[in-house]
């Protein structure tokens, strides 16, 4: 994992969370989240780690599982191994060989780009 | 300026350490007055008396019970409070950072003090982490208005903040069949307002001082103003 910042919240691999879970600093999910997870920095989510519901972030890391969409305004990383069924939205994404991911992506386009006109329909 | 509360003693021990404070706050040049919790005094009544006499400093002399019952007492505001350790009592050592009452009584006289949280729980207002031990078979369930958690087995300890309590829940590490490194299983979490319901716990408690009823409503409190050493 390239998280190096403290979490100031950190859910155990036998802890079961259901709600909302809102912070500034980073989040660490080595259990289960039944809920929204929002947070000013990163969320992690541990290879024990599974998120049922949207997360919004600053980074999010994923190495378990997530059944949700994923909104990472700098990055969304999928890991090796992580499974995430859900629509993707950040600013920079990678996907691991190995992660499945099974949605839709959204990216911004870099400055100066238009996004592509549909490709005309043939006569 | 200090007002000093002390816990009634029937300790010879006490008794003669209690006749060597005095004569040691008398030579550093902050003797005050002292308050002895005996006869049936409340502490409320006393922590009252010496607000009305304008006195800005009150030392809890004794343990972290008087010291807790201190910080219970005292009024929001300005109040400067600070502990003198009778005897060997590892919460109120680690919560002042000395168990040496001669250290004690030096911090005093300097008067530094430092904004410390407090947290309130069941209406008690403490300035020391409240831990519940739940046992092999106990279960509790932690709700805020924003998420619930239900924990079973393990220690949880409730942390005053700045502003919120934090939650560290220590719970039991399961057996591991392959001998292979178990996962993480401390959770942090932190709330400004949170309820603990449980039918099966060992213990809640906020230094010597045991939660009996739950469910439980715990909150963070203001922080006051404490001469501790460090920092």
């Amino acid at each position: 994992m390239a998280n190096q910042e403290p979490a100031d919240t950190l859910i155990g691999a036998s802890v079961e969370l259901k709600g909302s879970l809102k912070n500034q600093g980073s989040i660490v999910i080595n259990g289960t989240v039944i809920g929204d997870v929002t947070s000013g920095a990163t969320v992690v989510i541990s290879e024990t780690g599974r998120v049922q519901g949207p997360i919004i972030a600053k980074r999010i890391e994923v190495a378990g599982t997530v059944i949700g969409s994923l909104r990472g305004e700098q990055l969304i990383d999928l890991l090796p191994k992580s499974i995430v069924q859900g629509d993707l939205a950040g600013g920079q994404l990678s996907i691991r060989q190995g992660a499945t991911f099974v949605g839709k992506c959204e990216m911004p386009l870099p400055d100066g780009h238009s996004h592509p006109k549909s490709a005309p329909k043939p006569e | 300026m200090y007002y000093y509360l002390f816990d009634t003693s029937t300790d010879p021990r006490e008794q003669q350490r209690i006749t060597q404070i005095k004569s040691t706050l008398t030579s550093l040049g902050i003797a005050g007055e002292l308050a002895s919790l005996d006869r049936g005094k409340h502490i409320g009544e006393l922590v009252q008396r010496a607000v009305d006499k304008r006195y800005s400093t009150l030392v809890a002399v004794g343990g972290s019970s008087l010291l807790q019952q201190l910080v219970n007492a005292i009024p929001y505001g300005e109040l400067v409070v600070g502990a003198i350790p009778l005897s060997n009592d590892p919460i109120l050592t680690q919560f002042i950072g000395t168990n040496d009452w001669k250290v004690a009584c030096e911090l005093l006289r300097k008067r530094r003090w430092h904004d410390t949280p407090s947290l309130r729980a069941n209406g008690i207002r403490t300035p020391f982490d409240l831990i519940g031990e739940l046992g092999e078979q106990g279960q509790l369930l932690a709700t805020t208005k924003q998420w619930s958690t239900r924990i079973a087995g393990g220690q949880v300890v409730l942390h005053p903040e700045d502003g919120h309590v934090q939650l560290s829940i220590n719970s039991p590490q399961p057996r591991s069949l392959f001998g292979g490194k178990s996962p993480q299983q401390t959770t942090l979490l932190t709330a400004t307002e949170l309820s603990l319901q449980s039918d099966v716990i060992q213990y809640l408690r906020t230094g010597t001082t045991e939660i009996a009823a739950l469910p439980t409503t715990i909150q963070h409190d203001a922080v006051f103003r404490c001469v501790r050493a460090g920092e």
